[in-house]
């Protein structure tokens, strides 16, 4: 009998989507911002539930409901709720609002169920549901041009990302014979796999590549700053961090439980992703005008930050959880980001960082917000970001990565200038217009709350190393358990020699 | 109480900085005496500290260390030794001076005094701290708030506007950070323990190849910052840019921050790497003597001047530490406490000054003297400090420094000492010109004196220029001790050799009372922590 209590966060949010669908029918007058509250308080909800409940592989392994999902489920949640206590601010203007948190509700159910996949169909399962959603909400905005752009661009460029790892995934399958992660690393370690190993690394890159595109690591990033111009600002957050958590998430689960043997094929993917996003994402992003298009380019930098620890050895316990870690503190300083230029573009119809001028004078408590994100993202102390990076660089550097480290800690450098020169917009310069600026008191709320996150997390990030060391050796504790006892099925599966096949 | 010495005295600045943030703007007052009283509570347990330091024991005192991110290996652990005392109470000097001297700011002072507060905490955090991390963390929270103390209150000038300034100021530190932070994550993922714990790292052997290297990466980055020829140009059009309570800690406190972490993480930690690497670093430091004091004496504007002669004597002060003999060392310290006072006096005086008399080019002065009696006497002290005059500080100090540069590289000892002249040349010129040529009444219809406040703050500095020169020895001994105290152990005992070896010379019984004592006081002290 299996126990699907594990399974009530999934459940309740599944629920929450269909009934907000359903609540949006009633005239926006009436309901006056209610659907977003609702879901937060039900994203806060599942995420109580989900950090209660036992853990789980229900389904034969499909699902790995445990300490990595649970942290996964942190971060898509948080992220969530925040957005959707800022979305309260918009919900009277946006004529669908019922369908926006349906959608958003469940491509995060999407993206947890990639956090707690078991095997290669859970995994693409989520992918899919957390794609699509996010084709229709980058389109939110229908009369916009550049909406438009955005969900088409993401439609197309996503489709070939997701073929990409199914055909991946179909070349796994076609030389291992299974699609549940801890049967591929026992039977990759099987002796008579090894003849069948370029097949099995072009499937592996293959996947990575797909997952690559989903995270916007250089050469798959192409669509990152164009949909995060021009989709709407809160969708742009939730793209940017939650679906990007769930792209490393799968990263982390499918490379941190499949042991493939000689790794030297995928870790220098890995390393070569890893330095030209963090290269090229630095270096695209110093001459950038628009506010969002910058943050794109600097989010590209961000998750070549998380790759230098993947790229040192995805089986130590840092590697997974520095990038847990980085990728819940990213989401808080991202969302936060993504908010202000909302409020920027409310109040003065721009997103360029010019719109950002004299902010201090318009509107200080937005002003230090901002400036706390800012520093934040470059990395200084004593915000949530230094943490997050030195604990990244600490993690790859014991990998071996030292030059990963090096030119990790030089782009920061670059990195820092065009987070300075928005500073410099928001505190330097005086505004040429000195009226106070409205913005709505939800976003207000949520950006807050972002910035009492990135410094709790700062100053005190001990409680997130535990989260992050407690999900990591539950990763490695499923896939070495998994190796021992699985070892002999295969053995016994072995008259159909999968390396034999075509 | 001795043990939170350390901590209250990093966060009580802070803890102003936030409270700061809290008073509305319009209350003027509130906010100013908020801000005084953050920087001056540091004072007494500056003091303290340098009374209480067990001198017989020597080593790290006044610890405080907890278990803050255990996986980590991270631990908020501070400790002084005299080193870090005497600095701590430099710092606590001049934040205070520094406060007063941005008394009648006008513009946003909330936020400038809540940014000098939160930047001299982590100053302070620099000198206590022993674990790497924290080091780090502290080292940033110093340098940061540059950015915005310059960029928003500075003055732009020469063809240079203050954002160039500060971008360059922080782009170039935070490259230096860079490096830094390479070599910290080499010395942490060297051994096998992960720890970054400063006494940890103490007793790990590294070995020569990997000390090389860390030695190069720690002297390049903490290097900018002390304003190392050629990574030094972000310093003149900084320290020019700045107000002037930025100035003053910038140039007297936050310099010496690069070559303390110099001494502390380089000298110290990685003693082989900075034996290959002391030639170098004595060449560059010879460079920067006469290079700074050279382009000095070639400026026309005020603050140029003093921020050339910042980067002259920062040059002194890594002149000492490049003999890494213990007259040398000491020297380097002694040198950071003189031109830290100094150049916080010469910055108060010319932002004085230059709020008087509009200008900062020495050329349309002359004559101040008859009209700010007290701004003339207490900047010709700094000057005769700067070329190191007998019963200044400046003299023991500079003395020392070349002194130890003698006993290892005599050559380069001779060459620098050039650059002495040229700084007497420089100063006396400027004084010469601003205080005592013609005064001209037409351009200047109102010269007042210094205000009250003003002018204790830079007394209490020129005096505490002369009181050093005349009894330098409670200094040199808190240093001395420090540094003998709070070597490897591999060091100390290899010291302890060459110190016998040295013990006829004259200079060195003078220097250095009770070392054997309190050499093995301190490794009894080791065996009975490792015992533990």
């Amino acid at each position: 009998m299996t126990d699907y209590r594990p399974l009530a966060p999934y459940a309740l949010l599944t629920i929450l989507a269909l009934a907000v669908a359903l609540l949006g029918t009633v005239p926006a007058a009436r309901r006056s911002g209610a659907l977003g509250w609702i879901t937060a308080i039900g994203a806060g909800l599942a995420l109580f539930i989900s950090s209660q409940s036992p853990e789980a592989t229900p389904w034969l392994g499909m699902l790995r409901l445990d300490a990595f999902s649970k942290a996964c489920n942190v971060i898509f949640l948080a992220a969530l709720a925040i957005i959707s206590i800022a979305s309260t601010a918009e919900e009277h203007r946006t004529a669908f609002a019922g369908e926006f948190y349906a959608l958003l509700t469940l491509s995060t159910v999407g993206l947890m169920l990639m956090g707690a996949s078991g095997g290669l169909l859970t995994m693409y399962l989520g992918l899919e549901l957390s794609t699509i959603a996010l084709f229709a909400l980058a389109g939110f905005s229908k009369r916009e041009k550049r909406s438009a752009e955005a969900a088409l661009k993401l439609l197309i460029l996503g489709s070939v990302a997701s073929a990409v790892v199914l055909y991946g995934a179909s070349i796994v399958y076609g030389v291992l014979g299974t699609t549940q992660f801890f049967e591929m690393s026992a039977a990759m370690s099987h002796p008579h796999a090894a003849g069948a190993s370029a097949a099995l690394y072009f499937g592996i890159t293959f996947i990575v590549a797909g997952l690559a595109f989903k995270v916007a690591a250089v050469p798959f990033h192409l669509w990152a700053p164009d949909v995060y111009e021009g989709a709407p600002s809160l969708v742009t957050a939730f793209l940017s961090t939650a679906s990007k958590a769930g792209g490393f998430a799968a990263l982390l689960r499918f490379l941190g439980s499949v042991q493939v043997p000689e790794d030297r094929t995928i870790s220098t993917l890995l390393i070569v992703l890893s330095a030209i996003s963090m290269i090229v994402g630095n270096l695209s992003a110093l001459s950038q005008k628009n506010f969002k298009r910058m943050l794109g380019y600097s989010g590209v930098a961000q998750s070549g930050y998380i790759l230098t620890a993947l790229a040192a050895g995805s089986a130590t316990s840092k590697t997974i959880s520095s990038a847990l870690m980085y990728l819940l503190l990213y989401a808080f300083t991202n969302v936060a980001a993504f908010l202000v230029a909302q409020a920027i573009h409310d109040a003065t119809g721009s997103d360029q960082i010019s719109a950002l001028r004299g902010l201090h004078r318009r509107r200080p408590t937005l002003a230090f917000c901002a400036v706390v994100v800012m520093f934040s993202l470059g990395g200084i102390p004593p915000l949530a970001g230094f943490v997050g990076k030195l604990y990244l660089f600490t993690a790859a550097w014991d990998g071996g990565q030292r030059c990963l480290v090096l030119i990790g800690a030089l782009t920061s450098v670059a990195a820092l200038y065009y987070y300075l020169m928005v500073v410099r917009q928001i505190y330097l310069l005086d505004p040429e217009d000195d009226r106070k600026i409205t913005v709505a008191p939800a976003i207000v709320m949520a950006i807050s709350l972002c910035t009492a996150a990135i410094l709790a997390i700062g100053i005190y990030p001990r409680p997130f190393v535990t989260m992050g060391e407690a999900a990591a050796s539950a990763v490695q504790v499923t896939s070495v358990a998994h190796q021992r006892e699985a070892a002999p099925v295969v053995a016994a599966s072995d008259v159909s020699s999968p390396h034999l096949r075509p | 109480m001795n043990e939170w010495l350390l901590t209250i005295t990093i966060l009580a600045p802070m803890l102003a900085a936030v409270i700061l943030l809290l008073i509305p703007e319009k209350q003027g007052l509130a906010i100013r005496l908020v801000a005084l009283a953050g920087a001056a509570i540091t004072l007494p347990p500056a003091i303290l500290l340098c009374l209480n330091y067990d001198r017989a024991k020597g080593g790290y005192q006044f610890v405080q260390d907890f278990a803050w991110v255990p996986t980590l290996g991270i631990r908020y652990h501070v400790a002084a030794d005299g080193i870090s005392v005497v600095l701590i109470l430099l710092t606590a000097v001049l934040i205070t001076g520094g406060v007063f001297a941005s008394w009648t700011r006008p513009d946003r002072t909330k936020e400038f005094l809540s940014l000098l507060l939160l930047l001299v905490g982590g100053v302070f955090g620099v000198f206590a701290a022993r674990d790497l991390f924290f080091l780090f963390l502290f080292y940033e929270i110093a340098v940061l708030p540059m950015y915005l103390l310059i960029g928003v209150w500075g003055t732009s000038s020469q063809g240079r506007t203050k954002e160039y300034s500060a971008m360059k100021l922080t782009l170039m530190l935070m490259a230096g950070s860079a490096f830094i932070l390479v070599a910290i994550l080499g010395m942490y993922s060297y051994s096998t323990v992960h720890t970054f714990d400063m006494d940890a790292l103490a007793r790990t052997k590294f070995d020569a190849g990997f000390q090389h290297w860390a030695f190069f990466a720690v002297y390049v980055g903490f290097g900018i910052l002390a304003g190392i020829f050629p990574l030094h140009t972000w310093s003149p059009d900084g320290h020019a840019s700045a107000p002037t309570a930025v100035s003053m800690l910038h140039a007297g406190v936050l310099m010496k921050l690069g070559a303390y972490g110099v001494l502390r993480l380089g000298i110290q930690m990685l003693p082989q790497g900075a034996q290959d690497w002391s030639f170098v670093m004595a060449c560059i430091a010879t460079i920067n003597v006469l290079y700074g004091a050279i382009s000095a004496m070639g400026q026309t504007d005020l603050k140029y001047i003093i921020a050339y002669s910042s980067v002259s004597h920062m040059g002194m002060v890594m002149l000492g530490l490049a003999s890494l003999n213990p007259v040398g060392i000491n020297g380097a310290v002694m040198q950071m406490v003189s031109h830290g006072v100094m150049t916080g006096l010469f910055f108060a005086c010319v932002g004085l000054i230059y709020e008087r008399a509009h200008t900062r080019i020495v050329a349309k002065m002359g004559g101040f003297a008859t009209k700010m009696p007290i701004v003339a006497v207490c900047m010709t002290v700094g000057g005769l400090a700067s070329f190191g005059l007998p019963a200044t500080s400046g003299f023991i100090a500079e003395f020392l420094c070349f002194y130890g540069m003698w006993l290892r590289y005599p050559a380069l000892a001779l060459i620098a000492i050039l650059g002495i002249v040229v700084t007497a040349v420089y100063v006396l010129r400027m004084m010469q010109k601003i205080f005592f040529g013609q005064f001209n009444p037409e351009d200047y219809h109102e010269l007042p004196d210094a205000r009250t406040t003003e002018r204790v703050a830079i007394s209490v500095l020129a005096c505490c220029l002369i009181g050093i020169g005349l009894y330098p020895k409670p200094f040199v001994d808190l240093i001395d001790i420090g540094w003998r105290t709070t070597q490897r152990p591999d060091v100390i005992e290899q010291a302890r050799r060459q110190h016998v070896a040295d013990a006829t010379h004259p200079l060195a019984a003078l220097l250095t009372p009770s070392v054997h004592a309190a050499n093995s006081e301190t490794n009894n002290d080791r065996n009975r922590g490792l015992t533990r």
